[in-house]
């Protein structure tokens, strides 16, 4: 764009330069001035750089930054000559095309232009850009003999209001009452928010075309299908064109004769009217197959036998037709049986921009190769759209398939993409807390400080101890009288004491006396298991000594038998207390020998 | 003289009861620390099961869900450490071991565990075979058995049931050996390793224990296990599973 705008400048510069050579004394001057001080928003305007007595530009003139309120669409250059009083004056003309953008009152700084080795500035100026559309209607420009009216460009969309991905057809068409030579596209309209799909410009070639009363030569420049990819209000850009005009020149000169004014042409900017589109979103209700087509779909489903081996490779065709978005038309869910291998689809489309819209067809070709005999039923595609001119979604249904499937079952080669019965495909996450209540125990608690521990192991142990116990005494028992005597021997002595103890009266003495001896002698027969009758004082006392029992227990012992022996023949009656301390003296006697004997 | 012993012996069991008997009132923060923890309230469920270690109780299903709980917090390290606390109440819990192999996929370090010799690894698997309670029981039954089995063979000797009682001694007092073993060896934690998570989000190792940072060697992440060896002040040896060794700052660590 940056060299398209500058090479006509330079090209004018340098023929200048020639031009110009013989006045080279004049002074040299810089002026710029507006087309008008007053400009509708989306309005042009020409600011005009005028240069006068210039041999050359040593550069291209400087512009302030005019984007806070004005769009650059192009510039032209042009000149004139002009001879007063023998001197021939060059004016170099550079004409900067702009479209406002944003209202409110702007200053335009100094341009400044290096021209012969020095700047020129020209003074600022200021411009206002004001809602007022109508007031200013296409400004062609204050170049001669280009109004507005005599060329301009409309764009005319097929409906305003249209369904998200339902098009839109925009057409720009050019109306002049000039001659224009030609045109290209100064700026492509940026087409955000749309996917755009050129569409043919009919071969109608150049129309008169009556407008406002006015004839105008007419002709389609360009079609464009949009379809809006979301919903809200959209506005499309103006379409700019710089068409070349053939102009005759305002002033009467010499040179302004038709005959040298044959052959200029000068480019000149034009654009449309930026257009408002107000995209709607689907209703709603979409059925869950939809995928956001709009149009009008039909969808139909093929395969080239139906009557195969296992093994055998066949081609199934999937073709959707109609009129809409069928680009986006995405590769449809199909019902195959598992025991289908199916590989990825061959997708072709044709889409032909037809008069209102897009028409076209996507196809869809499948290499299926059956793996399992039998009957098998392709079960019907389902493709789901929005029809705009019904406001309904409908859902269009291929035909099943039937196929016969012979031969025997194959393993399925793991050929890529091979279909696979999907393996679970699980997710990573922790297993699930314990719900069931657990039995507690106390923090750093030991098997070894619970009670229970020490329980079960001890009480066998204890019951293992008394066992063992039990059968030694039962053994005891049987086969040892000493150890069966010794065992009895206290408890025999016992009884005989509470015998006697029953007989301790002053009458029945001498049995008490009797029974007292008995226990003694008993007790120590038992214990010694020796025989009562044969035991006299030495025998005892030997028997006693060899058994390391001390002599002060003996003596007692002793002493206490021989009382008894001595208290059974006396002919004086004792009194109740010596009998007492008689039956204590045995018993103290038999427990003291007692514990010396074990 | 032969009823005071009993007396002794009754009072003990009562007791041991008694400390049972107090868990009860943990159930239903238990059940509460669930139930929060379904809603999606972790906090509040962390709040439930830690009234129960607040009041001394542990258990390795407790310490399972402790981990749960941290780790959809997002902390690895916490959730790491009672899952380890909880593996050593439970060794062989599937649950817990898929878990913690899912949440050491997510701590920061990579480190590739020293190949154990197969003995150890063998030893360790028999010892963490039956749960706790189980082994208990078992070894219980068949201790008591074995001496049912010898009083038997004490009292009635020579006759058929003496032949039963002998056999059956012999093998219940097997049993009751080998698993009572393997009860000592899980009890007294004989052979068991001093263990411990880093807590800190990365701690550095030193190779001596000082805070020179000339002497760093590495750094160590969240939720890194390591073995605890000596100790210094504040200071503390570690030995990484890959057997790296180092020296790290007591409070990053957390005895498991």
């Amino acid at each position: 764009m940056t060299f398209a705008r500058r090479l006509p400048t330079r090209l004018a510069l340098a023929m200048l330069g020639l031009l110009c050579l013989p006045a080279s004394g004049l002074a040299q001057t810089a002026r710029a001035y507006l087309s008008q001080n007053e400009v509708g928003l989306s309005q042009q305007f020409v600011l005009n750089v005028e240069i006068a007595g210039t041999q050359q530009l040593d550069a291209d003139p400087t512009l302030p930054d005019l984007t806070a309120f004005a769009a650059y669409l192009g510039s032209g250059t042009s000149t004139s000559m002009q001879m007063a009083n023998g001197r021939t004056s060059v004016t170099l003309t550079i004409e900067y095309q702009f479209q406002a953008i944003a209202v409110g009152t702007f200053d335009i700084g100094p341009i400044t232009v290096p021209a012969s080795g020095q700047t020129l500035a020209t003074e600022p100026l200021t411009i206002q850009v004001t809602n007022a559309r109508a007031t200013t209607r296409r400004s062609g420009g204050a170049d001669g003999g280009v109004a507005p009216d005599d060329l301009f460009i409309t764009a005319m969309p097929s409906q305003d209001t249209v369904y998200v991905n339902q098009p839109v057809t925009v057409e720009y068409r050019i109306f002049t009452r000039v001659n224009v030579d030609g045109y290209n596209l100064a700026q492509q309209p940026t087409t955000a928010g749309f996917w755009a799909e050129e569409l043919a410009v009919p071969q109608t070639g150049v129309e008169q075309i009556i407008r406002d009363g006015v004839q105008y030569a007419s002709s389609v420049i360009r079609r464009v299908a949009l379809f809006p990819t979301s919903a809200g209000r959209k506005t499309l850009d103006p379409l700019t064109i710089e068409a070349q005009v053939r102009v005759q020149r305002r002033s009467r000169g010499f040179f302004d004769d038709p005959f040298f004014g044959r052959g200029r042409s000068r480019p000149i900017v034009v654009a449309s009217d930026a257009v408002d589109i107000d995209v709607l979103t689907l209703p709603a209700g979409q059925p869950p197959a939809f995928t956001g087509l709009v149009g009008q779909f039909d969808i139909s489903t093929s395969i080239d036998r139906t009557d195969v081996n296992t093994n055998d490779a066949l081609t199934f065709r999937l073709e959707v037709t109609g009129t809409g978005n069928i680009r986006t038309v995405t590769t449809p869910e199909l019902g195959f049986p598992t025991d289908f291998e199916v590989y990825p689809p061959d997708v072709t489309e044709q889409v032909e921009p037809s008069g209102e819209g897009v028409r076209g067809r996507k196809m869809f070709e499948y290499v299926v190769v059956p793996r399992a005999p039998g009957d098998v039923s392709i079960p019907p595609v389902e493709l789901a759209y929005f029809n705009p001119d019904t406001d309904a979604y409908a859902v269009a249904t291929s035909a099943p398939i039937n196929l016969r499937i012979a031969g025997d079952a194959i393993d399925a080669p793991s050929g890529p993409g091979a279909r696979r019965r999907t393996s679970i495909d699980a997710q990573q996450d922790i297993r699930f807390i314990r719900i069931a209540l657990p039995t507690f125990r106390p923090i750093g608690a030991s098997l070894f400080r619970s009670a229970w521990f020490w329980t079960v192991l001890l009480t066998p142990l204890v019951a293992m101890a008394g066992a063992v116990a039990t059968r030694r005494h039962q053994d005891r028992l049987r086969g040892d009288v000493a150890y069966a005597r010794r065992r009895r021997a206290s408890r025999v002595a016992k009884q005989r004491l509470a015998k006697a103890e029953s007989l301790r009266s002053p009458e029945q003495h001498r049995d008490f006396h009797a029974e007292i001896g008995r226990a003694l002698h008993g007790f120590l027969g038992d214990k010694l298991n020796l025989a009562e009758a044969g035991l006299v004082r030495d025998e005892i006392r030997s028997h006693l000594t060899s058994r390391g029992v001390a002599n002060d227990v003996i003596a007692p012992y002793l002493t206490c038998l021989e009382d008894c022996d001595r208290q059974r023949f006396a002919p004086t009656e004792p009194d109740a207390a010596a009998m007492q301390e008689m039956l204590t003296r045995a018993g103290q006697a038999m427990t003291t020998l007692d514990q010396a004997l074990s | 003289m032969i009823t005071r012993p009993i007396l002794t012996l009754t009072t003990a069991i009562c007791l041991g009861l008694l400390a049972s008997g107090t868990a009860a009132g943990q159930d239903a923060f238990f059940d509460e620390g669930n139930q929060r923890y379904q809603d999606g309230d972790f906090d509040g469920a962390l709040a439930s099961y830690a009234r129960i270690l607040e009041a001394g109780l542990e258990s390795g299903d407790l310490y399972y869900n402790l981990g749960n709980t941290y780790f959809k917090r997002g902390e690895i390290g916490p959730a790491i450490l009672y899952y380890e606390r909880a593996r050593r109440l439970m060794p062989g819990d599937d649950d817990l071991l898929a878990n913690l192999d899912l949440v050491r996929q997510q701590t920061a370090d990579e480190i590739t565990p020293l190949p154990e010799f197969w003995m150890f690894r063998a030893v360790r698997w028999w010892v963490g075979l039956l749960p706790l309670t189980a082994l208990a029981w078992v070894v219980a039954l068949a201790y008591l058995t074995a001496t049912t089995a010898v009083i038997l063979l004490v009292l009635k000797p020579g006759t058929p049931v003496a032949l039963w009682a002998r056999r059956a001694a012999i093998v219940a007092a097997t049993i009751a050996l080998v698993l009572g073993l393997n009860l000592a060896v899980r009890e007294l934690g004989i052979g068991a390793p001093q263990e411990a998570i880093v807590m800190a989000t990365e701690a550095d190792v030193q190779s001596a224990p000082s805070d020179d940072s000339a002497l760093r060697i590495f750094r160590v992440h969240e939720g890194a296990k390591v073995r605890m060896g000596r100790r210094s002040e504040e200071w503390i040896e570690i030995v990484l599973e890959d057997g790296t060794v180092g020296w790290v700052a007591t409070q990053q660590l957390e005895p498991i």
